[in-house]
């Protein structure tokens, strides 16, 4: 499963403790030292000068919504459900991102979307089709509890990925369950080892335990099954 | 465009002038309480997040009920009964409770604040527009600017003590607009004395930053010129609103262009009815656009020398006005017994700063934005007068400033105007490769005669300009081309400019003068399809100067294309230093201008191509390669752009990047220079890097801090959204601080509906666009409470597990 090395392949999710009960940490986004400044124009200053910004107007506008967007730049190459047999776990799969909160010349957090139901793949991370790694997280406690068994898979078993092209087999090779990022003790540099792609292909899915207290992460990595195989 | 001073001397007329000398008897200001010394006792006033925040707060001992009014609801907002006496101690103990916004005592408000100003007693005008109660609103904002067009100012009066922002004097030349008048310092002085300082006089408006312009000269006269220049000035440096208690009986397309250019830039212009009696308004006080403002008496009538008609659109006091006067030498204080500091005088000039004044408080507050929500206010809300509602003798009435700050405008702001056209300008000496010198020879003479003479021709083909299809053309002996437009202006202004002439081509709009030497030459040349039809000015010299001027302007058939060319310019103020190069359409709504009133704007030599170009399409002065550029040719393949940039601003693209410089911020032409860039200092490990990066030089670097800043914008692609999370506003642009070697991250904003994001950009550096990405995981369960006895042993066990899991791990990675 040698691809050619397309499109998005940095990734950077700086992971860390679940909000509940472990030390949340609030470390500052540093968003803006902004200038001492009046409010900003909302839209371009509309002004009778020589020269019009006029080379944005042939330009379409971008979706807002974030599922269009992805549609629009992946199309059938986006990924649809994840299927995992052993886990008797069939779910719908959508684009999940952040949202940096506050204004941007405050010191603001950056959360994470909710998935709801479904599981969310951050829209940062790879395609099944290109080489990265394909993050994936959903909810262990609350809504579907798509994900409550997670810490339960063991080596071996099979993920898939269905997207507009096919099914993509993955093995899981390791399941970790590690202390929330921020916690007494806990390995951050870890999270970020399992979440930076370094290039190779893979899946990671992520979520809290345990269910009671989510003082934990568990961090499941799979590899495309023939490369399990030839191994 | 240099005026001949003595002829417009005379026709500028000043407020009509003192009938009584000396300054009132002082009389002290009653005792007041200032609000906030006394409070209602037994009384907290809470802000909330939600109602049941406010009812929690009835645990609170001490708290005894929770009185709520439908008009607070909405403000979130309700009162609290307390134990009386404990109002501030309780307070501190509320104030940090769950859902609490504020908490403070319920402050009694002393009705009409009275100032303490020795001489307020004299002020009987104040209380005629109700200013002590529109004091109790507000006495002002100090970030609102009231430029006063007049005599200067007293630059050390106390009652402006720290209230002067720069200003300029047009009549020596300067920079300190000092008043050896008279007249402009006392109309300051109603506007905007600094009120309750325990001394002198109260003016409307206490805290307003005032701009002085001085056109007005130790006379007391001064010219259309320098006023219509000194707009263009107050509407580029930040006023809100502009005071012309000036005027004269006939119109002047200077000052119509100037009020306008100022009331389309977001002024509220205030002028004077003019002090004549006369049933017409005098100007600029007439146009549409100004708020003309007629005198009331000491009893609220109209005064008698106040004009009339159906211009004036309000009412102040200006009789035995009392106000600050200059303290050294000044002109009145010879002429009319004026003394120094204070003084009185008579005159619709005295009332028009009572409207700039309350014009300028409502400016302050939120809610008029617009010169015409303002003046909306005004009028609507005036003391009617004479004839039910509007009437001829005194507009909508007598100035009512309470009940302007109550008012809500219903006014919409007007809708953004489209071009009908756009022009590329294809500039010679910076666009060397696009554009030709290719002179035409002509050798018909056009009948055109006089100073200001003009005559209208038949075109050889139809001319398509400005979106219109034209068959005939005026020429004008002051240098430009009008499609319908008046042929007999020497006075140049701003493009685009509401006065006549419009619909206009410009090659060199100055007050020229063929009677005094040079001639006019027309010709059509060329075959048909490919015939251009050229105007030229040969040897025409400008008004009073000798040295003649020869440049034509060329029009293409088919391609509807202008080109300006400069054969010979002789003389001084020959390279543009009183004119307009430019474009102009849309009924003087839209325009391209090339300079204005700019020395080297053209050159002997130089060819201006102006194209004209559909939205969307490439600009060709994209590609300009400038001269001097030549021979170092960088090696990098990365896109760079080098422009001309000038006081009239413009957004310069280098996609994806852009800079937008606003009109005004640079006093003179410089260098704007972007390069694209790859390889940059790398910024902190928490953001995310999208790669793009630009190098902006502006040379020579200006000094723009009070004038505002230039704008940074960025094109972002649905790829820079994945990458950043999924959402505009969590990508912002940074610059490098050289200084420090480190980025700073600018505070951005993005406009969803076009994908740019832009912020200002407080120095020209490198600028590159990034990311904010979590540093926490991703929350997928349900927050739960921990600290209780039941899940202490779960929490261990969890601990436990994790330490297995982190062996486990370990493994792993030993065995991979």
């Amino acid at each position: 499963m040698k691809r050619a090395r397309v499109g998005l392949t940095a990734i950077a999710v700086v992971v860390a403790g679940c909000a509940s009960g472990g030390a949340q940490n609030a470390a500052a986004i540093p968003v803006a030292p902004a200038p001492a400044l009046a409010a900003l124009p909302i839209s371009f200053p509309e002004q009778p000068t020589v020269q019009e910004a006029t080379q944005t107007a042939g330009l379409a506008p971008l979706p807002t919504s974030l599922a269009a967007l992805v549609k629009t730049l992946y199309g059938e190459r986006q990924i649809r459900q994840l299927v995992l047999p052993r886990l008797n776990i069939g779910a719908q799969v959508v684009p999940v991102g952040w949202l940096a909160e506050g204004a941007a010349d405050e010191d603001g957090d950056v959360a994470w979307e909710s998935p709801e139901g479904e599981i969310g793949w951050v829209v940062n991370s790879a395609l099944p089709d290109m080489p990265g790694n394909v993050i994936l997280y959903a909810h262990n406690n609350l809504y579907g509890e798509v994900f409550r068994d997670l810490s339960t898979l063991e080596a071996g078993d099979y993920i898939y990925l269905e997207t507009g092209a096919g099914l993509w087999q993955y093995a899981v090779t390791e399941v970790h369950v590690l202390l929330v990022f921020g916690a007494a003790g806990a390995d951050e540099d870890a999270f970020e080892e399992y979440l930076w792609p370094e290039g190779d292909e893979r899946l990671t899915l992520v979520s809290c335990w345990p269910p009671v207290s989510n003082t934990h992460r568990v961090v499941v990595v799979a590899i495309p099954a023939n490369d399990a195989n030839g191994q | 465009m240099k005026i001949p001073r003595q002829a417009l001397c005379l026709a500028v007329l000043l407020g009509l002038l003192a009938s009584q000398f000396g300054a009132a008897p002082a009389r002290a200001a009653s005792g007041f309480a200032t609000a906030g010394e006394e409070i209602l006792p037994g009384q907290l006033v809470v802000g909330y997040r939600k109602v049941a925040d406010a009812n929690a707060l009835l645990a609170t001992e001490g708290v005894e009920g929770v009185l709520w009014r439908s008009e607070l609801n909405r403000l979130g907002v309700a009162i609290l009964s307390v134990e009386a006496g404990r109002e501030l101690d309780l307070a501190t103990q509320i104030e940090n409770a769950p859902g609490i916004r504020f908490v403070e005592p319920n402050y009694r408000v002393t009705a009409a604040l009275a100032p303490n100003d020795t001489l307020f007693g004299g002020q009987y005008g104040l209380d005629h527009v109700n200013a002590p109660e529109a004091w109790d609103i507000t006495t002002g904002s100090t970030t609102t600017i009231l430029a006063v067009i007049d005599s200067g100012i007293e630059l050390t009066h106390p009652e402006f003590s720290g209230r002067i922002v720069s200003g300029y004097d047009y009549v020596d030349r300067d920079r300190t607009p000092q008043d050896v008048c008279g007249h402009g310092t006392h109309v300051a002085g109603v506007a905007a004395a600094t009120g309750d300082n325990l001394q002198g006089v109260a003016g409307v408006n206490w805290q307003v930053k005032i701009m002085p312009l001085r056109v007005l000269d130790g006379y007391c006269l001064g010219t259309t010129a320098d006023v219509a220049a000194a707009l263009v000035y107050a509407a580029d440096h930040g006023a809100d609103v502009v005071n012309l208690s000036l005027g004269t009986s006939a119109p002047s397309t200077l000052m119509e262009n100037g009020t306008y250019y100022a009331y389309s830039q977001g002024v509220t212009v205030v002028a004077a009815a003019g002090n004549a009696g006369s049933s017409s308004v005098f100007y600029p006080a007439a146009y549409p656009w100004v708020l003309a403002v007629g005198s009331t008496d000491t009893a609220g009538d109209r005064a008698a020398f106040s004009n009339g008609g159906s211009a004036l659109d309000l009412m102040a006091p200006g009789v035995d006005i009392l106000s600050t006067t200059p303290s050294g030498y000044f002109y009145y204080q010879q002429v009319l017994g004026t003394t120094s500091n204070y003084g009185e005088l008579s005159g619709t000039s005295l009332s028009a700063p009572f409207v700039s004044g309350a014009a300028a408080l409502l400016a302050g507050q939120p809610g008029f934005d617009w010169p015409d929500e303002i003046v909306e206010a005004l009028t609507m809300t005036a003391l009617d007068m004479d004839a039910a509602g509007f009437d001829n003798n005194t507009g909508y009435g007598l100035l009512q400033i309470d009940a302007a700050l109550a008012y809500t405008p219903t006014v919409a702001p007007p809708p953004p105007h489209t071009p009908s056209a756009n022009y590329d300008i294809l500039n010679s000496p910076v666009c060397a490769n696009l554009v030709e010198f290719n002179w035409r020879t002509t050798s018909t003479a056009l009948p055109i005669f006089g100073s200001n003479g003009y005559n209208t021709f038949t075109l050889p083909f139809t001319f398509n300009f400005g979106g219109v299809d034209y068959t005939e053309v005026t020429v004008s002996a002051n240098g430009y081309l009008t499609f319908g437009g008046a042929g007999n202006v020497p006075d140049n202004f701003l493009l685009p400019g509401i006065a006549q002439p419009n619909e206009l081509i410009a090659p060199f709009w100055d007050n020229l003068n063929p009677s005094a030497g040079g001639q006019i030459y027309g010709d059509t040349l060329g075959s048909a399809l490919k015939r251009v039809y050229v105007v030229e000015w040969r040897n025409v010299p400008r008004a009073s100067e000798s040295g003649g001027l020869t440049f034509q302007v060329v029009l293409h058939e088919g391609s509807h294309e202008i080109q300006f060319q400069y054969k010979t310019l002789q003389g001084s103020g020959s390279t543009g230093d009183s004119a307009t190069v430019g474009l102009e359409f849309d009924a003087g709504l839209s325009g391209v201008q090339v300079g204005y009133n700019q020395r080297n704007t053209v050159a002997e030599g130089q060819a201006i191509r102006l194209r004209p170009y559909t939205t969307g399409e490439p600009l060709l002065s994209d590609n300009c390669v400038e001269p001097a550029d030549e021979g170092e040719a960088g090696n990098t393949e990365l896109a760079s752009l080098s422009r001309k940039a000038g006081p009239e601003g413009g957004t310069f693209d280098l996609m994806p990047f852009c800079v937008n410089l606003p009109a005004g911020l640079l006093e003179s032409e410089a260098r704007l220079t972007l390069q694209l860039s790859d390889k940059e200092p790398p910024a902190p490990p928490d953001w995310v890097e999208l790669g793009a990066y630009v190098d902006i030089e502006l040379t020579p670097s200006p000094d723009y801090a009070s004038q505002g800043y230039p704008i940074v914008c960025y094109r972002y692609t649905a790829q820079d959204l994945l990458a950043g999370g999924g959402y505009a506003f969590n990508l912002f642009l940074a610059y490098f601080d050289p200084a420090t070697r480190t980025w700073r991250a600018l505070s951005t904003a993005a406009d969803e509906g076009q994908g740019i994001l832009y912020a200002y950009a407080p120095h020209f550096s490198t600028f590159g666009v990034f990311a904010a990405r979590p540093d926490t995981l991703p929350q997928t369960g349900a927050a739960f409470a921990w600290d209780t006895a039941t899940c202490l042993p779960l929490l261990l066990m969890a601990l436990m597990l994790g330490l297995a899991g982190w062996a486990r791990r370990r493994n792993t990675r030993r065995a991979t």
